[in-house]
Parts: C-alpha cells; sequence; structure tokens
C-alpha cells in the first residue's frame, strides 16, 4: 500500500516539476561578489548559498581539497537570467547560471536548490577543467537537489 | 536472479523508499539533505537479514543483491532531486547588509 502512495507522489511531483514557468530576465545587478559575503556587503542568504555549495561539493567527494569558492551575481527584476542565447537568437533564460570565470548568477527570489546544481558546475570545473554545461555527470542528480547522497567515511 | 529479485521486489522496493526517506528526515534537522550511502546500505542489509532473505544465499549472492539494491538506492535519490520531492522551499534574498567594521 505504501508503494502505491509513494508512487502517486512520485507522479505528483513529476508533474509538478514539468509544469510550465513563465521565465521573466531580471537584469539588475543586487550582489555581485564573494559567495560569503564583500569587505563592506554581505547578503541575508549568504550562509545558506555556503552551506549548500560545501554540501555539494562533500558530495562530490572533494570535500579535502581546497579549490576556491565560485563567485556570486543576484539580479534583480525577474525571476530568470540569461545565459547566453538560443539558436534564434532570443535570450536563452534559465534559472541559474554558471560561467567559466566562477561566476554563479540566479535571480534574486529564485529557489535556493539551484545553487547546489551551479556549484556542482563549478567543482566539476575546478576538479576536471570543464563545468560540463550538458549535464552527462551523475553528480547532477546525485548532489545537487535535496538529497546529497555521499560515500565519504563518517 | 532477476527472477528471484522481481519476487521480493514488492518487500525490498519500499523498504529502500522508506529508508531513505526516513534518513531524510533524521539528518534535515543535523545538516541538510546529506545521507551516507553506507548508512542507508547498512540499514537495508540488516532490514534484509532480519526477514532472512538471505538465508539460503551463499556471500557472493548476497553481494550481487546489495549490488542491485545500491544501484536502486542511487536511482531513487536521483529521482527525489529530479522531482524536486525535498526542495528547499527557501528563496534567494541579496537584500544588501552592511557589514560592520571596527574603527580601527
Amino acid at each position: 500500500m505504501i508503494f502505491y502512495k509513494i508512487l502517486l507522489i512520485f507522479s505528483i511531483g513529476l508533474i509538478a516539476s514539468c509544469a510550465a514557468m513563465n521565465l521573466t530576465p531580471a537584469t539588475e545587478v543586487a550582489y555581485e561578489g564573494e559567495l560569503i559575503g564583500n569587505e563592506d556587503f554581505t547578503y541575508p542568504s549568504a550562509g545558506k548559498v555556503l552551506e549548500m555549495c560545501l554540501t555539494a561539493k562533500t558530495c562530490m567527494g572533494l570535500s579535502q581539497t581546497d579549490y576556491p569558492l565560485p563567485k556570486i551575481r543576484g539580479l534583480r527584476g525577474g525571476n530568470a537570467v540569461e545565459c547566453g542565447v538560443n539558436e534564434d537568437g532570443t535570450p536563452k533564460l534559465k534559472e541559474g547560471c554558471y560561467s567559466a570565470d566562477g561566476f554563479i548568477t540566479v535571480p534574486e527570489g529564485g529557489d535556493l536548490d539551484v545553487i547546489s546544481h551551479e556549484c556542482v558546475h563549478h567543482w566539476l570545473m575546478q576538479s576536471t577543467g570543464d563545468p560540463d554545461p550538458l549535464h552527462g555527470s551523475k553528480f547532477f542528480l546525485t548532489c545537487s537537489g535535496g538529497i546529497s547522497l555521499t560515500e565519504d567515511a563518517e | 536472479m532477476w527472477k528471484e529479485l522481481f519476487k521480493i521486489a514488492p518487500d525490498l522496493i519500499p523498504i529502500i523508499i522508506q529508508t531513505v526517506m526516513d534518513l531524510e528526515q533524521v539528518v534535515t534537522g543535523i545538516k541538510r539533505g546529506e545521507i551516507r550511502k553506507s548508512r542507508v546500505m547498512n540499514i537495508i542489509s540488516n532490514i534484509l537479514d532480519t526477514k532472512n532473505y538471505f538465508l539460503k544465499r551463499d556471500s557472493g549472492g548476497q553481494l550481487e543483491i546489495l549490488n542491485l539494491v545500491s544501484m536502486f538506492v542511487d536511482v531513487l535519490v536521483s529521482t527525489f532531486n529530479y522531482t524536486g520531492l525535498f526542495k528547499s522551499t527557501e528563496s534567494l534574498d541579496f537584500t544588501p547588509i552592511p557589514v560592520n567594521k571596527e574603527e580601527s
């Protein structure tokens, strides 16, 4: 019986995750700089953002490495950010993006979980030199979400 | 092997799902959503032992089943993350907070 309940939850979750979302570009820079805050300013989500990024790092088995943290750019004025352009020349709107210069760009008000996804790009970039824009790495599924599965020893 | 696995699947799958979900609830309070895979596998292995699934199996056969369970745990966690079942409800706030500096 519990199996069918879980199956139902899965189905609802899948439908909800596939629901179309109207994306509008955020363009005004609310914050730009170090993940944990700059010399003069920090931001309310800094602690959580740092925690999520480090959790993703541990999940990927990189906790013992001293790779630098990514930087972050928070944009205001919409629920998406422009990450390159589509084939037809229109801007590619996404809930977050990572660029090779080490910056994570996200809209203010966006979901905090986007951070762990972008951090996986960052840690892949640091450890392999390739941020894996096509999301081929299994870490995007096992380390960038509500659950981080880690095989590190206790 | 697969035939036997399919036979026990109706019992096994809910156990695995429940274990991962229980651990998620326990671990969330300590550190958000981090699960030690070894912990999940130990619990499942103990449950299977208790339920005597391994009664007529040699260690190789047990290992084979546990490998399949391990793969299933990966798939399960991936599904949880893909569907956003344990998604954070918090949103990003970039309101600038001035850092207090002590005058030198």
